[in-house]
């Protein structure tokens, strides 16, 4: 009867994990949707939150300067004008003189939100009359913009946000890292569109149409909270503006990311989600078939065993294919194949502890920082109890 | 008299925005701040979690009428624990109800607002209270030297807004209309621990305490608006010229008005706002007449109004002829409230303590009233006849609220409205805790 069950709940885990393979390798181009000409193009403000150095960071950047689009500029948001950063973006400036580029000093705040802190003092700097929001790990190609821009205007979407590639990866946390952005991440949010047009979106890359979020109040409206991504969406979908994604990927560019840098960014996402949405998050477990299986060994005996090794052995090669198909750099390197096997396996046993972190912390580590957390990620830090928000009541 | 005190402890809570709307326009004699007790900042952490708990009943409460199946017993019970016996016959109401016992428990047995007590020990000034349980706390607690006021935030209330023994409590009571002097003297307060101050008004949308000239501009400005037919006026004008120091009335003019819906019950009437922009939707769209919509501080709220008027297609109106009113900053949102009402002709809301801001002179569309203290309150306005019962269904307003505007209904209503109800709440407040001494006032423009 265990083994029965045990059988059922994998069989549940894997018929999800699946259609996020599918999914994943299905579009791991975008979806295809012919190419329109309009009249006018909107200008775009990137925006571009820094802080701390990225692996690779001169060319993620060069990567913007680079956009196949008529009409853009990027805003860069730094700590404090030594940043290292800066140097980066002064060279950049000087390779490509028609991109317009504006640098910022906005200190950083662990009072709010510290990346909405960076943003709300671009946003009244910044002509765009859309915001192309993007991390400072993020590489795009040559005409990811358009495509965004694109399903802005053909779909009328206030947001469009896209699924996330990990690539480069030099070590084993990160190859860990990129597969499971590439997998599980990237899985749920085309899924979750594909199926429900429920947008999970990630804060890596977002495009906002500036008038809406005017309607908001601008970023500031988020910065009580530390998910700004997934309120953004909830935020514009609650109140009744379309949002959309044709899954134009962007690339996360990771490549020395520590077992220990993994497990903290896991578990920041995870302290997320457990304050967002409890309930579905207590399902979430399921999804993790090897966890699943280890976890009912005590009662399913020998039985028990052979459903672990499939759940082992089917788990990787969903992940493998989805490897082969979406991560081109990594999938070059022999020894990533190599690794990846125990990469899949130590990853999931990993997300088990960082599967339990919500349940004994409400303190989230984000940039060599620590920010308390509450409802619906509601920052609370002592230094934040001069705001009178609504407290979660 | 005694020595003047330039400041005061002024306490509130944030279980609706009632308590510290009431508080807000006391802040230039708070002392350092307004105490927000049960808020994590003025709260140690274990009471913290209990005014939580509180706040998240009251809510319930408050969206009673939402919750399916039990609702209609949530809210049978809070009428029961709402519970005001008749004014009349006049008699002695003093004995203790549950409420009270069960509040008096809470101080005793379990610390209720122990810390506030630490909190206002020093610099030893007057406390102002606009909630009870506070009051309560600190009146059974606090050394003999502090001197205590508790504003009251209804124009009726329960008995749990006098202690247990009234007879030996020192606390002394703000009442906002002279119904609630009565009211506090049959549950046994002595009359001269009563002043009958009217409610605390912000200043922003007064002005001078001898002039009142920001009121009375805004009130003639709102009259000439609400009376397009000049008939409020053909009954009432020597009146207006009197009280508003003006010559004359200019020619009728075609003009549109501003209408305000104050969406309340912690959310409770977002169904409304769908309803009344639906109705209203095309006399919007030919400017005939601009709408706010008051949405408190829950981003819920104000997204679910958001989400209206999209579905309505009306977002291009919005910061033209469409508004809406929101801050997640409490005293933000106030300050954003005020200012509106400057130029609000119509305040459709359910008689909460927004009642009182018919003394600005601003008719009050009355809402359906949730709770016992809102049904008195609606009764306040209808007494003196600055309230408006709704002609028809919501369905219908764009009917009905043009009609109540051309046969000068509106105009009448903010006309009571300024002259019966007492504006200066907040400079009369002001000068007795500061001072000690008080004069109620005789005349519209005293009071």
């Amino acid at each position: 009867m265990e083994t029965f069950l045990a059988a059922c709940l994998l069989a549940f885990s894997f018929a999800v994990l699946a259609l996020y393979s599918v999914f994943t390798i299905f579009f791991h181009r975008g979806k295809k949707v012919p190419r329109q000409t309009f009249e006018e193009y909107p200008l775009v403000s990137i925006l571009k939150p820094l802080r701390n150095f990225d692996d690779d960071m001169e060319r993620n950047f060069e990567s913007f300067f680079r956009l196949d689009y008529p009409l853009y500029e990027i805003l860069f948001a730094v700590d404090s004008p030594d940043d290292p950063c800066a140097r980066i973006i002064s060279r950049l400036r000087l390779k490509y003189p028609h991109v317009p580029v504006q640098v910022v000093v906005t200190g950083h705040s662990l009072a709010h939100n510290p990346k909405i802190h960076k943003l709300a003092q671009l946003e009244p700097l910044s002509n765009g009359r859309l915001f192309w929001v993007t991390d400072s790990n993020i590489r795009v190609k040559a005409d990811t913009l358009d495509r965004l821009a694109q399903t802005h205007l053909r779909e009328g979407a206030k947001i469009v946000f896209s699924p996330i590639r990990g690539t480069s990866s030099r070590s084993l946390g990160s190859l860990m890292d990129n597969a499971g952005l590439n997998f599980f991440t990237s899985g749920s949010i085309i899924a979750a569109w594909a199926l429900f047009r429920q947008p999970i979106i990630v804060g890596k890359s977002v495009l906002i149409e500036r008038e809406s979020l005017s309607r908001f109040g601008g970023f500031a409206y988020f910065k009580n909270y530390l998910a700004e991504d997934f309120l953004l969406g909830d935020a514009f979908l609650k109140s009744g503006f379309s949002v959309a994604s044709d899954y134009t990927w962007v690339t996360n560019v990771n490549q020395t990311t520590s077992i220990k840098g993994f497990f903290e960014r896991m578990s920041r996402w995870a302290k997320l989600r457990f304050h967002l949405r409890k309930g579905v998050y207590l399902f979430e477990i399921l999804l993790n078939p090897v966890v699943v299986a280890a976890v009912a060994l005590p009662w399913t005996g020998r039985g028990g065993w052979i459903l672990l090794a499939a759940a082992v052995s089917l788990k990787v090669l969903l992940e493998y294919a989805n490897f082969l198909v979406l991560n081109n750099e990594d999938r070059k390197k022999i020894w990533a194949h190599l690794a990846f096997p125990a990469a899949v396996v130590g990853k999931d046993v990993l997300l088990l502890a960082v599967y339990l972190t919500p349940f004994f912390s409400r303190t989230v580590r984000w940039r060599k920082g620590k920010i308390g957390i509450g409802k619906k990620t509601l920052i609370s830090l002592p230094g934040n109890t001069d705001n009178l928000v609504h407290e979660g009541a | 008299m005694r020595e003047p005190n330039e400041k005061a402890w002024v306490v509130s809570v944030l279980m609706g925005l009632g308590h510290l709307r009431a508080a807000f326009p006391l802040k230039d004699i708070a002392h350092q701040d307004i105490v927000l007790y049960g808020s994590r900042r003025f709260t140690p952490a274990a009471e913290y979690r209990r005014w939580k708990r509180l706040r998240r009943i009251y809510y319930l409460f408050s969206r009673a009428g939402r919750v399916p199946v039990l609702g209609r017993y949530l809210l049978a019970l809070m009428l029961a624990l709402e519970k005001i016996p008749p004014l009349y016959p006049r008699r002695d109401r003093s004995t203790p109800n549950a409420s009270v016992r069960y509040l008096d428990f809470l101080i005793r047995k379990r610390r209720l607002c122990r810390a506030l007590l630490d909190r206002v020990q020093a610099p030893e000034l007057p406390v102002v209270h606009t909630f009870y349980a506070t009051a309560m706390a600190l009146d059974k607690m606090a050394q003999a030297t502090h001197e205590q006021y508790l504003l009251i935030c209804d124009a009726d209330v329960n008995r749990v807004w006098v202690p247990r023994d009234p007879a030996h409590s020192r606390l002394k009571y703000l009442a906002p209309c002279s119904q609630i002097k009565k009211r506090l003297m049959i549950y046994g307060v002595p009359e001269g621990q009563i002043y009958l101050t009217g409610f605390p008004l912000p200043k922003e949308n007064l002005g001078n305490e001898g002039r009142l000239e920001i009121l009375k501009e805004d009130l003639f400005q709102r009259l000439l608006r609400l009376d397009p037919m000049r008939k409020f006026f053909s009954y009432h004008q020597s009146s207006v010229l009197k009280w508003l120091d003006r010559q004359e009335i200019p020619a009728p003019q075609e003009g549109s008005f501003h209408l305000m819906f104050a969406i309340g019950g912690a959310g409770a009437q977002t169904e409304m706002t769908r309803a009344i922009l639906k109705s209203l939707k095309a006399k919007i769209l030919e400017g005939q007449v601009t709408v706010s919509f008051s949405c408190g501080i829950q981003k819920r709220v104000f997204e679910e109004v958001l989400n209206v008027i999209n579905k309505l297609e009306m977002i291009g109106h919005l910061g033209q002829t469409l508004e809406v009113i929101f801050d997640q900053d409490v005293y933000g949102y106030f300050r954003k409230f005020n200012q509106a009402l400057r130029r609000t002709d119509v305040l459709w809301t359910k008689p909460s303590e927004l009642s009182f801001y018919c003394a600005l002179g601003i008719p009050i569309l009355i809402a359906p009233p949730i709770g016992t203290h809102e049904e008195r309150n609606r009764r306040w306005l209808e007494e003196i006849h600055a309230g408006v019962e709704p002609a028809g269904r919501i369905e219908d307003c764009r009917e009905w609220l043009f009609d109540l505007r051309d046969n000068g209904r509106l105009a009448e209503a903010a006309w009571d409205g300024f002259l019966k109800a007492r504006k200066l709440g907040t400079y009369k407040i002001e000068k007795l805790v500061r001072t000690g001494s008080f004069s109620e006032g005789r005349g519209p423009l005293e009071q």
